[in-house]
């Protein structure tokens, strides 16, 4: 039962200004997409201008360099699909490990993992790229994906929904039963923490969505870059010298660029919410 | 002393026979190596997969496999990565000027002068070959694109005012004075760049201004040197009495401003009319000329500074070194690939034969269409020309570029003087030097 609130006017006008604060920006690349490049220096940022370019953008944004923005969307999508449905199984694994099972130095070994989660990802990037040298893995999705698999915080996360949403009595039960280990973890156990999947694969998509660095540093073929390094580097050419500027293209660019995003919050977002608050409460 | 006069001499003669004779071919490039050869070239020029084609054509046995990054501080993390770890890294990679020197200091840059590069110094302009070849003997890189100094100004708006293209920074003065009063503060004759270090430089540059040397293992750091505190001191009296503007570069601001006429001129590189073209469209479209750089005292002769321009560096890791070459100097210096890298990119050539060629002085394209149909090119190829080749920077100019925004602005706040600017930074920057580790003063 959701009991109805009664706001003060100034609760509200305080609401409002920040609603129109947030969301300000996002209006603003809303107009921008029916602007050109001249447009967009020469008239009002947050209203249209007096005609649409919005198809321009449109065909320039699908058909520049042979219609490569395409290939940089699937590319993302494999990226960050991949790379969340390959955390959400690492993860939901290795945190039952922890969650139901003893063994020695378990505490240490945890707690290690956890340190992990503070080494700042910049400091990894020698050392990794390194390795994928050495592995013949530089330029392949590989490259960009096996990093993505090994999710610290995820583990983190997902033991607390195997500890909270998981009865070791249940575990007891079904073995006693006579039910195998995998059994136990895949048919009893999963759907039990079907929160924390979630939550753990959106977490994992968007960061994987969202990664510059790594593909940046990991991938020198432009058939290979995913939506944001292929997008930064038309930001960069459009901003030196003697290039036509297509800022307006970029921007609608990013605008469809978050569209997955959008998609995957307002499909799984009820989920996630129970997700958190399960872990809030419980863990 | 005399010496060096002499060969500079020699070399401009020599130039000038080249410039001079009609449909110059090319210069005699390297022999091409006799096996099959890859080479993995990184550079955000425009074009440059289409470019490529033509080498490929003439060097069959040669292919090359462009990677655009766009360029900025995303493609140096890149390439620093692959050659701090010694792996990775491509064959050619553009690398702007003012960075070259920290990738000198990875040791990660193959030395051309082993390869026979400084037989072609003699076809770039001098001061570019400063730029890659700083001790005069050891090549880093091979000059690409520049960005010479010249002035832009609104034809019409000088007019209206009944001023005429300044010639010394004296009549400068007096112009933006004169403008001033006769519009009511409205319309100013120029604007300072306060958040671009290196446009700042530029013009100190053109007084010969030096701001690093390399000395043996160690450095000399004058970012106060007494250029830099004339032209500081001499913007900041117009900055104060409101005769010129501070309106950011390359911002809708700026754009708006003087596409209205109310920058009459300013002082921008080589590649910056693409840009004024590309932004303005047709806001004061066709009202624009270029002129010299107002100098110091009345001379006949043009001395200019340059703002930004790149190079092509070859990596010591890579297996193909000579073809490397081979490929940075036909990028650099054939006339297919200079004309495709000014049509594509508006590439001011650094090859002194490229800045004669004829169609850098297309009146019916932009930027010469802009400017109404002036031959501007002829401007800036004269501004080339007159930049002192004696200019270094230092692998910790990236600091330098960015402790200086924010001494202009304490300055513009008034709360130091130009020189107390200037020496801040100076100071500022020595101390970020040492902690970086270099033996500077």
């Amino acid at each position: 039962m959701v009991r109805k609130e009664k706001f003060t006017p100034l609760q509200i006008l305080a609401l409002t200004l920040f609603a129109i604060y947030a969301l300000l920006p996002l209006w603003w690349v809303i107009v921008t997409i029916f602007k050109d490049n001249g447009q967009l220096f020469s008239t009002f940022g947050l209203w249209f201008g007096n005609k649409s370019y919005l198809s321009e953008n449109l065909n320039t944004l699908f058909t520049r360099q042979d219609g490569i923005f395409t290939r940089w969307a699937v590319n993302s999508i494999v990226y960050a699909g991949t790379t969340a449905l390959g955390s959400v199984v690492v993860s939901a694994m290795a945190g039952y490990a922890f969650s139901a099972y003893e063994f020695k130095g378990k505490d240490a070994l945890f707690g290690l993992i956890l340190a992990t989660i503070m080494v700042p990802s910049t400091a990894l990037v020698l050392p990794l790229f390194l390795m994928m040298q050495k592995m013949g893995l530089l330029n392949t999705y590989w490259a960009v994906i096996l990093p993505g698999l090994v999710n610290p915080f995820g583990l983190y996360l997902m033991r607390l929904f195997w500890d909270a949403g998981f009865p070791k009595d249940l575990m007891e039960a079904a073995r006693i039963d006579g039910a195998g280990e995998w059994t136990i973890f895949q048919r009893l156990g999963l759907p039990l923490v079907r929160g924390g999947l979630v939550t753990v694969g959106l977490f994992a998509f968007v960061a994987a969505w969202n990664n510059f660095f790594l593909p940046l540093v990991a991938v020198s073929r432009e058939d290979l870059f995913p939506l944001t390094l292929g997008l930064s580097v038309w930001n960069q050419t459009s901003s030196s010298s003697g290039q036509e500027p297509i800022y307006t293209v970029i921007v609608l660019g990013s605008l469809i660029s978050i569209l997955p995003l959008v998609l995957a919050f307002l499909t799984l977002g009820r989920y996630w919410q129970g997700g958190l608050a399960n872990g809030a409460v419980k863990g | 002393m005399k010496k060096p006069q002499l060969k500079t001499a020699l070399l401009s003669l020599s130039a000038l026979l080249f410039a001079g004779s009609a449909l110059a071919a090319d210069p005699a490039f390297p022999k091409a190596p006799a096996g099959k050869v890859t080479l993995e070239v990184w550079s955000w020029v425009p074009g440059l997969d289409k470019t490529v084609a033509a080498f490929e054509k003439a060097y069959p046995n040669i292919d090359v496999k462009v990677t655009n990054l766009g360029g900025g501080p995303q493609t140096y993390t890149k390439l620093l990565t692959t050659l701090k770890a010694g792996t990775g890294a491509p064959d050619v990679a553009q690398v702007e000027y003012g960075f070259v020197p920290s990738f000198v200091d990875t040791g990660g840059l193959a030395d051309l002068s082993t390869l026979g590069a400084n037989n072609y110094k003699k076809y770039f302009v001098p001061w570019t070959w400063g730029q890659v070849s700083p001790d005069g003997k050891a090549v880093f890189a091979i000059p690409q694109d520049t960005g010479p100094f010249a002035m832009v100004y609104r034809d019409d708006v000088l007019k209206k005012y009944g001023i005429a293209a300044p010639k010394t920074w004296a009549e400068y003065e007096k112009a933006a004075a004169t403008m001033y009063t006769k519009s009511g503060g409205k319309v100013k004759m120029g604007n300072f760049y306060a958040t671009f270090a290196p446009w700042f430089m530029a013009l100190a540059w053109a007084d010969g201004g030096q701001f690093f040397k390399r000395d043996g293992d160690s450095w000399v750091q004058t970012l106060n040197n007494p250029s830099a505190k004339k032209v500081l001191n001499y913007w900041y009296g117009m900055i104060k009495k409101g005769h010129v503007g501070t309106i950011q570069a390359f911002t809708a601001d700026y754009w708006n401003a003087a596409g209205a006429g109310q920058v009459a001129s300013n002082f921008e590189a080589a590649w910056g009319p693409g840009g004024y073209a590309g932004s303005m469209k047709d806001k004061g479209a066709g009202l624009w000329r270029a002129a010299n750089i107002p100098q110091w005292t009345a001379s006949n002769t043009v001395k200019s500074g340059n703002w930004g321009g790149s190079s092509s560096v070859v990596t010591a890791q890579s297996k193909n070194k000579q073809a490397a070459l081979l490929f940075s100097l036909w990028l650099n210096l054939s006339e297919t690939a200079i004309s495709q890298n000014w049509t594509n990119g508006g590439l001011f050539p650094a090859s002194d034969a490229g800045l004669d060629f004829a169609i850098l002085k297309d009146k019916t394209k932009n930027p010469s269409k802009f400017f109404g149909g002036q031959d501007i090119s002829s401007v800036y190829a004269t501004a080339s020309r007159g930049v002192n080749v004696n200019f270094q920077w230092a692998p910790w100019f990236p600091f330098a570029n960015d402790n200086f925004n924010k001494q202009m602005d304490l300055m513009l706040k008034g709360k130091l003087t130009p020189n107390q600017a200037l020496d801040a930074w100076q100071r500022e920057t020595l101390a970020e030097a040492k902690k970086q580790g270099y033996t500077a003063r």
